[in-house]
């Protein structure tokens, strides 16, 4: 038997998924899902994602959850079927408001051009705080390496991996810029590095109360889903998984509506200027 | 330049050229066979040399006859460098014939080389590193007693085992080596010292602490190394082990066909991969770091406590395990299924871990 090599897992946050536009059809294996290419180039089809479960809907057939990081949300689905019927098992297990670790594929549908993804865990299971830190430490150090990477790619007309190799980048940050300036080469990426150098201190907590502010003002800009406005609940559980507290939430919603930044649309849900 | 019968001398090749004709001694032949989509194929390696020095080579053919210590000629090679070393190869294009009668003197050059960085690949290689746990035995060779010392060898890269043929070792010392031989031996790299090989006092630039690796730069099999990750499954074989008192055999029926009358012992093992964001590694543990992890006492393992089931073991392992981030202390040896762990001390992730682990990853920016 040809032993198959096992398919990567991405440790990435909600907002590089959620910011991919690009997908890569794997030619070499049949009916196989597409690869997403996202803006810091990583080539996904599976993901160790970390976060906070903000909804939960479970049916005898489906469960549904999302999960929200300090970035955005995750959307989780598993079926009861042969192949889903452990991850279900999984989600069913968990409640809202828990602090969870997921490996699942990344999948993907498309309508009328826009991309959504979601997530078919293969294993979830509650964490606590100490490994949601440690995920948060390499997580943001792997994020910040490869915008380094996609920085000093984007300086070559024509960028290849042994540049960047030589450079002292490991092969699979310099395939990733490599990627990342070909198909996104107007990224920005200085977003992206705020939020993963916020979270880069050992207790994952951005120092200073200017980034947390930045981190929920951001928040509530990327996650209006459905045009109604971003929910409170969603805006504390990001924030929550970036340790910043539900006090210090509530008065930066205050400030930023006071300086006119956001406005509260409805009961509870929050729309940037 | 060129001896006498105008090849060039193995000092002087450099990378990126083809067609080359060479006049070598094999100091060393290996074969390896690989598994991919096509089917197996086996490819020979191993290290050329005359009187200007060594240098490795890969071959796709090699003929049957030619052995280690013969001089070949080699013609219409290339050279290429991989991993920053110059490398000569040997295609189909290529011919090798055997120079009966002949011999040539090598000129042994050694590699300054990291433990982490060891291979059989470059087998002869110069190093640093501090001596511990020395044992010595002795042995008969040629008829003659010898003594034969073990010890571990450590730097702040890794740990590997050495062997040292007549050469005592010190227990503490730090030592530079310079004449090294790399083996492999079931999975684990070994370091053997000769009569031949230099060993020097010295004092090491540096201090020896927890050696905190990332998962993708593991590349050979290394000792003494700690890894951190997500544990993202549970081998479904992984769970209570019945072995025999008096052999260790594992059992599967509860009496030993060599000793029926022995009374079996517990035993415990576990697999399961760990993902660190770099890449991810197959672990194995057995009783000694999983017992405590999975909260039994040794005292408590035992088959007169009545608490103790299969299915209550294979439990703890499911609730402890998957799922969760740990530090993990170990060996990395090399099998069929590739690079594996074997692991000493396993520990959940904690916040004092965190703190050397942040340091580590925030000095990439600095």
């Amino acid at each position: 038997m040809i032993s198959r090599k096992r398919e990567f897992a991405y440790w990435v946050y909600a907002r590089e998924i959620r910011d991919s536009t690009v997908l890569e059809e794997n030619h070499e294996e049949e009916r196989a899902k597409p690869y997403v290419i996202t803006p810091l180039g990583s080539k996904i089809r599976r993901v160790l994602i970390t976060g906070r479960v903000t909804q939960k809907n479970s049916e005898e057939n489906m469960t549904k959850m999302t999960l929200a990081d300090s970035t955005g949300n995750f959307y989780l689905t598993a079926f009861s079927n042969d192949f889903g019927s452990q991850g279900k098992i999984m989600l069913d297990s968990l409640e809202p408001n828990d602090m969870v670790m997921v490996m699942g594929r990344l999948t993907t549908f498309q309508n009328e051009g826009k991309i959504y993804f979601n997530i078919n865990p293969e294993i979830a299971v509650k964490i606590d705080d100490t490994s949601l830190k440690y995920w948060n430490l390499r997580a943001s150090h792997i994020a910040r390496r490869k915008i380094f990477a996609i920085r000093a790619a984007l300086k070559s007309e024509s960028p290849t991996s042994e540049d960047l190799r030589k450079m002292g980048y490991t092969e699979e940050e310099s395939e990733c810029a490599v990627r990342a300036a070909k198909n996104y080469p107007d990224y920005n990426t200085a977003d992206m590095e705020s939020v993963a150098s916020g979270l880069q201190s050992p207790g994952a907590t951005p120092e200073g109360d200017t980034v947390h502010r930045e981190l929920v003002l951001d928040y509530v800009r990327n996650n209006d889903e459905d045009g109604r406005g971003c929910r409170y609940e969603d805006i504390l559980a990001a924030a929550t998984n970036a340790q910043i507290s539900q006090g210090e939430v509530d008065e930066i919603l205050n400030t930023l509506g006071s300086d006119g930044e956001i406005f509260e649309v409805s009961l509870k849900r929050y729309k940037a200027i | 330049m060129m001896n006498g019968e105008e090849f060039p001398q193995i000092s002087t090749l450099e990378p990126g050229k083809q067609n080359v004709r060479l006049k070598a001694k094999i100091v060393s032949l290996q074969q390896r066979k690989i598994k991919n989509e096509k089917g197996e194929t086996v490819y020979f390696y191993g290290i050329l040399g005359d009187s200007s020095g060594t240098i490795s080579f890969t071959a796709w053919a090699f003929p049957a006859t030619i052995q280690s210590g013969d001089v070949v000629e080699i013609k219409n090679c290339s050279t290429k460098e991989y991993n920053n070393v110059n490398r000569v190869y040997i295609d189909s294009r290529s011919e090798v014939v055997l120079r009966p009668g002949e011999d040539l003197e090598v000129k042994r050059t050694f590699r300054e080389l990291k433990i982490k960085d060891l291979s059989t690949t470059n087998p002869y290689v110069s190093l640093e590193g501090r001596i511990s746990g020395v044992m010595e035995k002795e042995m008969e060779r040629d008829g003659e007693k010898q003594k034969l010392y073990y010890a571990d060898l450590e730097d702040d890269t890794g740990k590997i085992r050495l062997t040292s043929f007549g050469r005592s070792l010190k227990e503490g010392e730090s030592v530079r080596i310079e004449g090294a031989k790399v083996s492999e031996y079931n999975g684990r790299l070994r370091l053997t010292i000769n009569d031949k090989t230099k060993v020097l006092s010295t004092k090491l630039q540096y201090t020896i602490t927890e050696r905190i690796v990332n998962l993708a730069d593991i590349a050979n099999p290394i000792g003494g190394i700690t890894v951190q990750g997500f544990a993202v499954n549970l081998g479904p074989k992984s769970g209570l082990v019945m072995r025999c008192s008096q052999c260790n055999q594992k059992l599967d029926d509860l009496r030993c066909p060599d000793h029926p009358d022995a009374p079996f012992v517990y035993d415990l093992f576990a697999y399961f991969t760990i993902d660190d964001g770099t890449g991810h590694l197959q672990c194995t543990g057995g009783r000694m770091p999983l017992l405590p992890l999975i909260g039994l006492s040794p005292d408590d393992f035992v088959p007169s406590n009545k608490n103790i089931s299969r299915r209550g073991v294979q439990s703890l392992l499911e609730e402890k395990i998957p799922g969760r981030a740990f530090v993990i202390g170990g060996d990395v040896i090399k099998s069929q299924i590739g690079l594996s762990m074997r692991i000493r001390d396993i520990r959940p992730m904690d916040e004092e871990f965190l703190k050397t682990f942040s340091r580590m990853l925030e000095a990439d920016f600095q």
